[in-house]
């Protein structure tokens, strides 16, 4: 029988689904609503694709399930057990909010409320050492306290449990032991065995309150489309750009708590990659937001210094995407200096555009498109139509009035700013950590980021844009080119000059092993084994570090340390060799290897793209309308050449090719633009 | 695009509205750069944990931009830093040369923050500067950590850096920077600190010569100017919307370190507002205190600054700004301090006109209103650590945050300080492992917050065991708020004294808020929990089960329920967090309170401060109920500071009481 590759996005309006025939590398795509919980989706856009559920060998997922758990607070009642003196770490927080001057604005409460974090004598010094031992009486109590109170998920978060677990690990016994082998007990030195208490116990705490729901929502899928007949894997994406078992989904449910938007940033670096691009920027932009990636060397940059509410960090490795307020929904609007603004409010899909009839009268992105015939008349193949009046009325009231510009003009306003905006967002990932656009390709997807991807680029001397053939479901597409991936660390805390090669190989060498157990265990034959291995690391005294990659096959103390002086400098633009080295943290990326597959390629055959008609649109640059050619995207072939001015219409997106871009389809059917 | 069309609202500019927006985003941005730049190189513990702030500056000195998460204090005092170099150069200002200065008596906030001041230069002409302010965790002087509360001059405190090169036409004058070092007592820290201020300068350069590339130096310039004239456009605008008229407030010091007594020490503030300009005057402000919590003229602006910002936070604060602000000092007093007043502390006086501005602008704008916030206090321990031997001292700068104020729409929050509102609380075990201590405690302290409609956020309890890794450690503390403490409003009770014990050898003292150079030996404790904020409304007016969830939560204790808030709950099982209201007790108890409050405030203080005595009731009960303030440590009445104190409570909680 036919085998299937299929990679679901359960997103927060569609789930889309990207279906992969293993045998010819033809592949299609469906999209269907995500309903209340998502899991019904799953099986409706399998059957709309009209593919048998036992023909799917491997089915990996990406999923907004914990974000929204996060964001909307739906997830059972959960307790924290602490040490005694420390009940509030986490609603003390680092007292940091993103809108800092807004005296009215206070972060969210904590995931767990005060009444839930219940303390225990217990405390382990600095070095580790015990200063007072764990009352077990006490320790018995809480547990049988929180039992009492009907409650199945706990976090133990102690202080310095990083330099020393034992008391997390005997107070995990008694909780076990009270609230049984059912129960999920989160412990910070398993979940995050890292210095400083904020950020360790937040993440568990956050990984005590989602693994419940991850757990109901793999184990309902599981069983569901094992009803169906499934026999192929079930594999979860996470944050960090990987997949985990569903086992070991449900112990680190908040691994996956950006799953959602790390794919598109994946599936960005492999189109790329595709093309031959080693260094790009991902930007997906759709109608309330864009999310903006960066690919170097094809490593996708990541982070442990992030979080889905503000304030409570989740210190997992997360594909780092910088999300902005940009988007087709932005609204435009003139604030009490004078000046011109474009997002980050939104008008989302309803009310939408004012060109949406649904009665916003404020002007977006959308409907400075619209004026500027850079959007046609529908959207959606034909779903959904646009009022232009309504855009240009829209564009003249908010803008075009208050500037003394013509409706055109003032359109140009809107999108130039909206565009200024994306470009800045790309240069604080790209310029800002030292790296040059010149040397990166722009993938633009997205239902808006074909719109705006050229202009972006010129911005900043980007000289390549890709836009893959689905634009819409490219995140999807993401979930599917990935491998099982265990992000694994140890502290280490000592100085470069008291380390030896030795000490630093058998630190290795412990936390592979982990990784390796820890693969074998999901099944993965060791010949699929592949490690990553990298050490952060900072002049001692200095406090943020640097990620420096490590030969797995030739480590040596001197290679470590000088890479790190070079790693400095190109990142900050200075080094101290005399300054002496601390290394921070080692870090193992065990990897499974999942099996490859190639997507079909088409051949040219010569022929040449034909518009069926055209109409005027404003580009950048000039004030008049230039008739411009519209075509299909379904029409273009591989091998196609088409320069602007040019628009492509296609069901999940609209393409501008301004004047001067040059266009050719690739045997992947991505449009590859030279800006 | 490049339209220049009339625009009623910004007719003088003549960049277009695209142009001027990218450039403005493009400075923002270019400052940003630098704040990563210290954020991810800096040494000290003080510095990464955000006391630190980068600025742009026009040729003139004005201020252009700062960074999203600058410290706030330090904004509006950056300016003030550049100025001061111009005066020192002039002409003799080159390509490749950074300056470096301290000076509070040229505007800068304080002695520790040590300013890196950086010309920018296109095509040989002075276009801009690039300035890195931080503050080193200390900068020589009596005291460890520079805070030396005894100082009645700068020589005690601290070492004073004028305007000086420091890297000249891109040679580093190590000699100089030698000389500096050696007057600090963690030179490795501050090194490190001065190599990142400096490479974050001239990341601000690059960028800014980025755009300059890209949009040529005359929009640039232009440019600079423009974003001054929109936020000055701006604040106007806004201001124009409201009234007219002139308010007054007035906040309170405990004491004078250096002539103890009894007597609350007034900070005076009348603000008038005429069209779209506003004119602060603090005369009436008592005179220079013998101690080093005067603030200068700078400080004082900065304060107002950044406090009016608190009220429009969609403003950025910019030369244009100030041009709305207008500031009058009397001359010999605690808000204009002058050479060679000791001024380390400032920010003790600082936060009091902030929490003024914010009285008077919770009359104009009674949907932002709150009551008084606590700010921050200031720990300071240096000393020798063990574990490093003796080459090299350790420095513990510990900041405390504390309640914020109730709203007028909700309860008080936010764990940060008013001063620095984006100082980072530090991490326990980051600090233990940078010095001999263990923390005993770090959690919210019950029944901190100031009762009211809408409580006041939590105070926070800290405290620590010197290890016997700790060797001459010697400890300095700063706060405020024993006596003058945090108020409620709008018919809301105050929070909560701040106090300071010392445990040593079996014997405890509390030392109050305020003491300079006190030895901790090796298995000494201290503990010294910040204040919480004060209540906004009539406590009586809070809905009972807001009141009954605080119990349960323990952020209320079921005695202090009853006593503040005049509801009666009962436990049914606690393990189940069961708690109920009884709801004819609580009628009951609310009527009485009602019928008898305004008396206790007039009530002869001298047999309630014995019934104190004898255990009856107490310490929150004083200050709440009756206004009455002790001499905490000996328990012996003020008699002038609760007359001062109970004035305050008419005025700000009993006349709102129906």
């Amino acid at each position: 029988m036919t085998k299937y590759r299929v990679a679901v996005d359960v997103g927060g309006s569609f789930t889309d689904l990207f279906f992969v025939n293993e045998e010819t590398g033809e592949h299609m795509v469906s999209k269907v609503p995500s309903e209340s919980d998502g899991l019904n989706a799953v099986l409706k856009g399998i059957q709309k694709a009209g593919i048998p559920v036992p023909a799917i060998r491997m089915l990996t997922i990406g999923m907004t399930v914990a974000t929204n758990a996060i964001i909307e607070r739906k997830f059972p009642r959960t307790a924290m057990v602490t040490t005694e003196g420390f009940r509030d770490v986490i609603e003390i927080g680092r007292g940091y909010k993103d809108d800092l001057w807004d005296t009215n604005y206070d972060l969210a409460m904590p995931y767990v409320a005060r009444r839930d974090r219940l303390v225990v004598p217990e405390r382990v010094a600095a070095d580790g050492s015990v200063y007072t031992p764990l009352d077990t009486e006490r320790a018995r109590a809480i547990a049988r306290i929180i039992k009492k109170r009907g409650i199945e998920s706990v976090a133990v978060c102690f202080i310095n449990s990083f330099k020393n677990p034992v008391h997390e690990q005997a107070m995990g016994l008694i909780l076990q032991e009270e609230l049984g082998s059912d129960a999920l007990i989160s412990l910070s030195s398993d979940v995050l065995p890292e210095i400083f208490e904020h950020e360790r116990f937040s993440t568990t705490i956050a990984n005590a309150c989602v693994s419940p729901v991850i757990r109901t929502f793999v184990r309902r899928l599981t069983s569901d489309l094992k009803q169906e007949g499934l026999t192929g894997d079930i594999l979860i994406f996470h944050s960090g750009g990987g997949v985990l078992t569903a086992a070991s989904a449900e112990r680190y449910g908040a691994r996956t708590a950006s799953s959602g938007i790390a794919a598109g940033a994946i599936a960005a670096a492999r189109i790329a990659g595709n093309c031959g691009f080693q260094n790009c920027i991902g930007l997906d932009m759709g109608g309330t937001s864009a999310d903006i990636s960066i690919t170097v060397d094809g490593q996708i940059n990541s982070t442990t210094d992030w979080s889905i509410e503000f304030g409570y960090p989740i210190g997992f490795p997360s594909l780092e995407v910088l999300t902005i307020g940009a988007g087709g929904g932005s609204l435009a609007w003139i604030d009490a200096g004078g000046g011109l603004r474009n997002g980050p409010q939104s008008a989302g899909s309803n009310p939408g555009p004012a060109a949406y009839s649904k009665g916003n009268q404020q002007a977006t992105n959308t409907d400075a498109n619209l004026v500027l015939g850079r959007l046609g008349g529908e959207l959606l193949g034909g779903d959904m139509s646009l009022d232009k009046s309504k855009a240009e009325t829209a564009v003249q009231t908010t803008v075009a009035t208050h500037f003394g510009l013509s409706a055109t003009e003032a359109a140009q306003a809107v999108i130039n700013i909206a565009n200024g905006n994306m470009a800045q967002a790309v240069r604080t990932v790209s310029i800002g950590r030292g790296h040059d656009p010149r040397d990166f390709a722009l993938v633009a997807f997205g239902g808006a980021g074909p719109l705006h991807g050229a202009a972006i680029a010129r911005e900043l001397d980007i000289p390549t844009v890709i836009i893959p053939p689905n634009p819409g479901v490219t995140s999807a597409l993401g979930c599917l080119l990935v491998d099982l991936r265990h992000d694994l660390s140890a502290m280490i805390l000592r100085r470069g000059d008291e380390l030896d090669t030795g000490d630093l190989m058998s630190a290795f060498d412990k936390l592979r092993q982990e990784g390796a157990e820890r693969l074998e265990r999901e099944g993965i034959d060791p010949s699929h084994h592949r490690f990553e291995y990298s050490s952060d690391m900072r002049y001692l005294g200095q406090w943020r570090s640097i990620t420096v990659p490590v030969d797995p096959e030739n480590i040596s103390i001197e290679t470590v340390l000088a890479d790190f002086h070079s790693g400095h400098e190109h990142e900050y633009n200075y080094r101290r060799e005399e300054a002496p080295v601390e290394i921070f943290r080692i870090n193992v990326v065990a990897i499974g290897v999942t099996p490859p597959f190639e997507l079909a390629l088409g051949e040219p055959d010569g022929s040449e793209p034909e518009f069926r008609r055209s109409r005027p649109v404003v580009f950048d640059g000039n004030r008049e309308a230039i008739d411009t050619p519209i075509y299909q995207r379904t029409d273009l072939r591989a091998g196609h050449r088409l320069d602007g001015p040019a628009v492509i219409e296609q069901v999940d997106s609209t393409v501008l090719i301004p004047p001067g871009a040059r266009g050719t389809v690739d045997r992947y059917l991505n449009l590859i633009l030279a800006v | 695009m490049s339209v220049h069309k009339e625009n009623p609202l910004s007719h003088e500019d003549r960049l277009d509205p695209v142009t001027f927006e990218v450039l403005k985003n493009g400075f923002s941005a270019a400052v940003e750069s630098m704040s990563d730049q210290v954020r991810r190189t800096c040494y000290s513990f003080t510095v990464f944990n955000g006391d630190f702030s980068s600025c742009l500056c026009d040729r003139d000195g004005n201020l252009v931009s700062h960074g999203r998460l600058d410290l706030s204090g330090h904004i509006a005092t950056m300016h003030n830093t550049c100025k001061a170099v111009i005066a020192e150069f002039g002409d003799d200002i080159h390509p490749g040369d950074a300056f470096v200065m301290n000076d509070a008596y040229a505007g800068n906030t304080h002695w520790n923050d040590i300013r890196v001041v950086l010309p920018v230069f296109h095509e040989g002409k002075l276009i801009a500067f690039t300035q890195s302010s931080a503050h080193w965790a200390d900068i020589g002087g009596n005291a460890p950590g520079s805070f030396d509360v005894s100082a009645t001059s700068y020589w005690s405190e601290a070492l004073r850096i004028t305007p000086i090169r420091l890297w000249s036409q891109g040679r580093f004058l190590r000699d100089i920077a030698r000389m500096i070092m050696a007057n600090v007592r963690v030179p490795s820290d501050s090194e490190g600190d001065l190599n990142a201020q400096y490479e974050s300068t001239l990341v601000g350069k690059r960028e800014l010569l980025r755009l300059v590339d890209k949009y040529g130096v005359e929009d640039v310039l232009e440019a600079f100017s423009a974003v001054q004239d929109y936020v000055e456009r701006f604040f106007r605008a806004r201001l124009e919307s409201l009234p007219d008229g002139s308010w007054e407030s007035i906040d309170y010091l405990d004491q004078d370190y250096g002539r103890p007594g009894d007597g609350l020490i007034p900070i005076k503030m009348k603000m008038i507002k005429q069209g779209t300009q506003l004119t602060f005057d603090l005369t009436g402000t008592a005179p220079t205190l013998a101690m080093n919590i005067n603030a200068h003229e700078g400080s004082a602006y900065s304060a107002i600054c950044a406090s009016l910002k608190l009220f429009f936070p969609e403003i950025p604060l910019n030369s244009g700004f100030f041009r709305v602000v207008d500031l009058k000092v009397p001359d010999g007093t605690l808000v204009s301090a002058k050479w060679p007043v000791a001024c380390t502390g400032h920010v003790m006086t600082y936060e009091k006109l902030v929490n003024s501005v914010q009285s008077i602008f919770s009359k104009i704008e009674p949907s932002r209103a709150m009551a008084c916030s606590f700010n921050l206090d200031y720990l300071l321990i240096g000393g020798y650590d063990r574990r490093i031997g003796d080459g090299q001292q350790y420095l513990l700068y510990d900041w405390l945050s504390g309640g914020w104020g109730g709203h007028s729409t909700k309860d008080g929050r936010c764990y940060s300080t008013l001063f620095g509102i984006s100082l980072k609380n530090q991490p326990v075990e980051g600090q233990e492992r940078l010095s001999p201590t263990m923390v005993t405690q770090y959690e919210l302290a019950a029944d901190s917050a100031g009762p009211g409609k809408y409580r006041g956020g939590m105070g926070i309890a800290k405290g620590y065991r010197f290890t016997d890794d700790a060797k001459d450690t010697i400890a300095t503390f700063v706060c405020n708020r024993a006596r003058a403490v945090v108020w409620g409003d709008a018919g809301g009770l105050p929070s909560c004294p701040v106090y300071s014990l010392h445990q040593s050898g079996g014997r405890t003292v509390d030392r109050g808020p305020l003491w300079a150079n006190v030895r901790m030996e090796a298995g000494d404790t201290l503990h010294r929990p910040s204040g919480g904020g004060g209540g906004y409304g009539d406590p009586l007016e809070r809905d009972p089960k807001a009141v009954l969830e605080d119990v349960i939560d323990e952020y209320v204790s079921i005695e202090r329920a009853r006593t503040d808030y005049g509801v009666v709950v009962k436990v049914i099982d606690a393990d189940l967090c069961d708690y109920r209201i009884d709801a004819d007790a609580t009628k009951l108890e609310r009527a009485r309170i009602r019928k008898q409050r305004h008396g206790w405030l007039e009530a002869d203080p001298e047999p309630i401060v014995e019934r104190f005595q004898r255990g009856e009731i107490g310490v929150l009960d004083l200050i709440r109920q009756y206004g009455i303030i002790l001499d905490w440590d000996s328990g012996s009445l003020l008699p002038n500071t609760t007359a001062q104190y109970r004035e305050l409570m008419k005025t700000r909680s009993a006349s709102a009481w129906k």
